[in-house]
């Protein structure tokens, strides 16, 4: 475990929480970080680079990720509901098994949702966040069963999600991140 | 900041010992505590009310390890027998959906186009406050316009609008049975007058539809009563469920009066209306008699297109089955622009056979004011507490809608309730002066006013609309404005008086805690917008359990009393009907009339609307090639609030057109075929629903499909939108008329 | 005499609410788009003005003779201590051959357990507990009964010594549990 893993699901939990004004500002550093750990996304790497040139302003940014993160994520026509109990549960609501499972989880591993971000636990970007305090922490062997038992059967459904709304940085964030999850398993960095 | 900076600091923290990731993270560090073992599962059960529909049935929430699992009726309350319906049962699936609303939101793009960003409450208070400093600077507290739907909400919800000195407050009713109200009121004095319909021997329904419109105590009194054997009749256009279990008369639209005056007509002339009772407690039976004597059976025959004989048959019946015999005053939208005469003439001819506080009759709502009136029945139980507020400061124009101006229509409009749709003529019009901003709650004026795209229009037009709601609405898609409001089942609200034949009153708690953490109940999102708008004496409590707790304890009753079963009766009352044993019984208690009497003529509706006896009024019949357009209810949606609720959207996600067999063969349509359905300015495509249940020179649609927001994701699209198509005519009393329309159907 | 639980349906007191339907989905966590019992709707019959109109609920018939334990292969169709029939998923192989033997196409295969699945009259989770199965406690027209047809005492041994009832399909002799009366229905 290295601390590029713990950067890298860091980024794309940055991506994937609602939009924050420090994702917004340091988009390039993320693409910076991709390019050099997921060189294959080259691709989607320029995608996001045009939206940054495209929209330079850290509130023109905000605006734009916001724009798309609620159809995308939040209410409405939902594209790609964020909480994994709706795909783990058949009848496609929220707080389902798998929501308390991922909360036990964190809890085993000393990490609670805080009062004040409050979230529901199984959000994707809040199982990437804690993917990457666990890579931090060097928890190898919690963090491969984590991505086995829970963040790997997600992205199987949500990444497709994402990548199908066409949205930007959504999109293109998504595909990154399957690349990187594909080359983790070429690699055996991780157990998947 | 160097490369890669940001995310080693979020990572490390200035000191490297970060607990959690710094600024964006969500989680915290804490000692690691493995789960504990779930074989252990902790059930109760939470005694609240349903919100799937206004009726606010009593409920039995199960909570299994603090999530809600499945929802009954609340055994403790007989009248509901542990029974909900399946909007009721499906709680579930709207507390956990996630298509939910979950935090405020401010618009970002132009209206309509769903573009918004999140923001936290605070800035949305302050969003709102800001600008409605401005309107109400620039163009007085009175251009802003407050609507909801009717509920324990109102408490709150209006008190913003009384602050800042609008007079414009609206609840839905006016697309709703606002006409009835009316007719009451004219008639009585009071709005608070229900039928005992479990203990009927014979009812008629105009339209009335307790099967699928369904309200728990009242379906069940109706299966009773059928049960029991009574006969049923229903007149309506359409086979609806509850026309297939009575005698079904198809009767030809919007010409009930003429059925109704001819029952009169036949019963005076037969003399089997109750002399006594007229002679005793009603006034204006002449001018009545007058008005309907030319109404004879032949001439009803007419208007009607149901036999005379048929006609005859049916009065006769209903009139043997006096005093146990209920012709029903309706709960729906107004049909035509004089719908509340309709409802006169109702119960006009119920009060000519003394149908009126007995079994099986009407009665006077008896809350516990009223009950207190009787030495008899004193004691039992107390009213409800106010919590009173600082004055209101006077608005300084008179309502948009003419609503309490004498010597108009406007003068019999329910001055709480209001004639809404007038709000969207305002807003396009300008007269009598310009709404320009909109506060809108858990309502959806899209959908339930009529002329959809002319509401759009309208909403296009305002400086400011805030929906408040649990989904993103139709409505909520041209907000400024959104605040999530949390589900019923998770929060409180006032105690609400229930009482029917004996004083009740019901709770609404949360059975779990906030599912979106960041949504807030009601009573709380209007406090403390209230308090930033410097409106905060007039919520002069710390939190609900504190409000509720003011209104209880007058009426000697504690939180957790209420909190134990839900519904709380008086112990060993019986239900109580004033005439039951004493035929001569005085009135003056259950009626508010300054005569003392019920009023068949009204010298205030002569006053209004130049008619003080119900009078008939042709309303135009379809011509040939068209149809007359109505609309109705389904069991399992409620108008236009739950078609997106998952498991209700699955059972039924769109409608269709009912359309006759015969009148489809002549169109060439075929049971399911696409059609096109004009009203000559709006068209809607659709499905065709060829039936035999349905008169040949009729279609019907259920309403609250064909959902015109592409963020309602799973309604969108699907079905048709009623009201799109109906035309906008306000009627007599503010009401929507929705049976007026003519349409042509193609095949698409 | 042992206990033989049935169900009652008086078809002229259904209203069609799907109040039914929907307690089930909850009670027993049938998936999205499946559905252990349903009430659909029967006509407009006849001409207009002249029609009739009707609900009959649709579920397992809980058969005496199932054709359903018959063919199952490895048991997990079987009849339990009271005569019902139920499933063991953990024994079930998904084969379907028992959705093909049940002539009142009652089974389905369960999306989420993989396993046949249909009305059990909720007997584990409330009928062994002394509470009505979930359909029969929220029907709104009061057209449900449950009990045992055996004891005289019970609410469906009373409607059924009053009215004659029938059994779907009865020609097929499965001899099911559930009567239906259809007593002031055109049909």
């Amino acid at each position: 475990m290295n601390n590029k893993t713990a950067e890298l699901y860091l980024s794309f939990a940055g991506i994937f929480h609602r939009p924050h004004p420090e994702i917004a500002e340091h988009l390039e550093e993320l693409i910076e970080l991709w390019r050099g750990e997921i060189p294959e996304s080259k691709e989607q790497l320029v995608e996001i680079e045009d939206y940054c040139r495209k929209y330079p302003l850290v509130n023109d940014r905000l605006d734009t990720l916001w724009e798309h993160y609620i159809p995308l994520f939040e209410t409405g026509d939902i594209e790609a509901i964020p909480y994994a109990s709706v795909y783990f549960n058949d009848n496609g609501l929220v707080l389902g098994k798998e929501a308390e499972d991922v909360r036990e989880f964190y809890l085993s591993c000393g990490y609670v949702i805080g009062n004040e971000k409050q979230e529901l636990p199984d959000h994707l970007a809040v199982e990437l966040e804690f993917l990457a305090l666990l890579a931090r922490d060097g928890k190898t062997q919690k963090l491969a069963e984590f991505e086995r038992d829970h963040l790997r059967p997600f992205l199987r459904t949500i990444l497709p999600l994402i990548i199908k709304s066409k949205r930007p940085v959504y999109s293109s964030a998504a595909k990154t991140l399957e690349i990187w999850q594909l080359n983790s398993d070429r690699k055996g960095d991780s157990i998947g | 900041m160097n490369r890669r900076q940001f995310l080693k600091y979020a990572l490390y923290g200035a000191g490297g010992t970060a607990i959690g990731v710094s600024g964006l993270g969500a989680l915290t560090k804490v000692a690691p505590k493995s789960a504990i073992a779930t074989t252990n599962t902790e059930e109760t059960t939470v005694f609240s009310a349903c919100e799937m529909c206004r009726n606010q049935c009593p409920i039995a929430v199960k909570v299994v390890n603090g999530k809600v699992t499945k929802i009954e009726g609340n055994p403790n309350d007989s009248g509901f027998g542990g029974v909900i319906c399946a909007r009721g049962n499906s709680g579930p699936s709207l507390l956990y959906d996630p298509q939910r609303l979950k935090k405020p939101m401010i618009r970002t793009g132009e209206r309509g186009t769903g573009k918004y960003k999140e923001v936290s409450w605070d800035e949305a208070y302050t969003y709102i406050a800001d600008k409605l400093k401005v309107i109400q600077q620039d163009f007085g507290g009175e251009s802003v316009a407050f609507a909801s739907r009717k509920g324990p909400h109102d408490w709150f919800f209006r008190t913003i609008g009384k602050g800042i000195g609008s007079p414009n407050i609206f609840s839905h009713e006016a697309t709703c049975p606002m006409t009835r109200s009316v007719a009451l009121d004219s008639m009585f004095g009071v709005e608070a007058i229900a039928a005992d319909y479990a203990n009927a021997k014979y009812i008629v329904s105009f339209g009335r539809n307790w099967l699928e419109g369904i309200h728990i105590a009242q379906t069940r009194a109706i299966m009773k009563a059928i049960d029991n054997g009574a006969k049923l009749v229903v007149l309506d256009p359409r086979l609806s469920v509850t026309a297939s279990k009575g005698e079904w008369i198809p009767i030809k639209g919007t010409t009930d009066l003429a059925f109704v005056m001819a029952m009169a007509n036949i019963i005076i002339t037969e003399e089997r209306y109750d002399k006594d009772f007229v002679e005793r407690y009603t006034s204006g039976f002449d001018q009545w008699k007058e008005a309907v004597k030319d109404k004879t059976p032949e001439w009803a025959e007419n208007e009607t297109g149901i036999p005379k004989e048929t006609i005859i048959r049916i009065t006769r019946e209903f009139a043997e089955a006096r005093p146990q015999a209920i012709l029903d005053f309706g709960w729906r939208t107004g049909l035509t622009p004089n719908d509340f005469q309709l409802r006169r003439a109702i119960m006009i001819v119920n009060m000519m056979m003394g149908n009126f506080e007995v079994p099986g009759g009407y009665y006077r709502i008896k809350n516990a004011s009223v009950t207190n009136r009787f030495p008899e029945m004193t004691g039992y139980a107390k009213a409800l507490g106010a919590i009173n507020q600082p004055a209101f400061p006077k608005p300084v124009t008179s309502r948009i809608d003419g609503t309490g101006i004498k010597g108009i229509p406007g003068q019999l409009i329910p001055e709480g309730d209001g004639a809404v749709g007038q709000i969207v003529e305002s807003i396009l019009t300008g007269q009598p002066y310009q709404i320009k901003a909109w506060m809108v709650h858990r309502f959806n004026p899209v959908i339930s006013i009529t002329e959809s795209d002319r509401v759009i229009e309208a909403l296009k037009k305002l400086d400011l609309l805030v929906v408040c709601d649990v989904y993103m609405t139709d409505t909520a898609m041209f907000a400024d404005v959104i605040l999530p409001e949390c589900s019923y089942l998770e929060r409180h609200e006032p105690v609400y008086d229930m009482s029917g034949l004996t004083p009740k009153y019901v709770l609404r708690q949360p059975a779990v805690e906030l599912v979106y953490p960041d949504t807030k109940p009601s009573w709380q999102i209007y406090k403390e917008l209230g308090e930033k708008m410097d409106l905060g004496k007039y919520f002069p409590f710390q939190n609900i359990e504190n409000y509720i707790s003011r209104q209880l304890t007058p009426a000697g009753l504690s939180l957790s009393q209420l909190k134990q079963k839900g519904v709380w009766t008086p112990e060993g009352m019986k239900p109580f009907y004033l005439r039951a044993n004493d035929s001569q019984a005085s009135l003056g208690n259950v009626i508010s009339k300054v005569s003392q009497k019920i009023e068949f003529y009204s010298e205030e509706v002569q006053h209004a609307t130049k008619q003080g006896v119900p009078q008939y009024k042709r309303h135009p019949q379809p011509e040939e090639g068209k149809f007359r357009f109505v609309q109705g209810k389904v069991a399992v949606h409620t108008n236009a609030g739950t078609v997106n609720v998952p498991v209700l959207n699955e059972l039924m996600p769109e409608n269709s057109l009912w359309i006759n067999k015969a009148s489809a063969d002549n169109l060439g349509i075929l049971d399911g075929d696409d059609i096109i359905i004009s009203s000559g300015i709006y068209e809607h495509k659709g499905k065709a629903k060829v039936t035999e249940g349905i008169r040949p020179d009729t279609v019907f649609c259920y309403h609250g499909f064909g959902r015109i927001s592409p963020e309602l994701k799973r309604a969108f699209g699907k079905g048709i939108n009623d009201n799109k198509l109906i035309l906008n005519q306000i009627g007599e009393v503010g009401n929507v008329c929705t049976s007026m329309t003519m349409v042509t159907v193609k095949k698409a | 005499m042992a206990k033989q639980y049935g169900m009652v349906i008086q078809v002229a007191k259904c209203i069609g609410c799907q109040a039914c339907t929907v307690a089930c989905k909850f009670q027993n966590e049938v998936p999205e788009g499946q559905y252990r019992t349903k009430s659909p709707v029967f006509g407009p019959i006849g001409t207009y003005p002249n029609v009739a109109m009707y609900f009959e609920k649709e579920a397992c018939q809980m058969c005496q003779k199932a054709p359903c334990v018959n063919v199952c292969p490895t048991k997990a169709s079987h009849y339990d201590e009271n005569g019902l029939v139920m499933i063991d998923p953990d024994k079930c192989v998904g084969c379907k051959y028992c959705l093909t033997a049940c002539p009142y196409d009652a089974r389905f295969i369960n999306a989420k357990t993989g396993a046949a699945d249909k009305c059990t009259f909720c007997f584990e989770e409330r009928v062994s507990k002394g509470l009505k199965p979930a359909c029969v406690s929220t029907c709104v027209g009061g057209s449900l009964s449950f009990g045992d047809v055996n004891d005289p005492n019970s609410d469906v041994a009373k409607i059924l010594t009053k009215s004659k009832s029938e059994f779907r399909k009865a020609e097929f002799g499965t001899h099911p549990s559930i009567y239906y009366i259809f007593d002031g229905v055109v049909r």
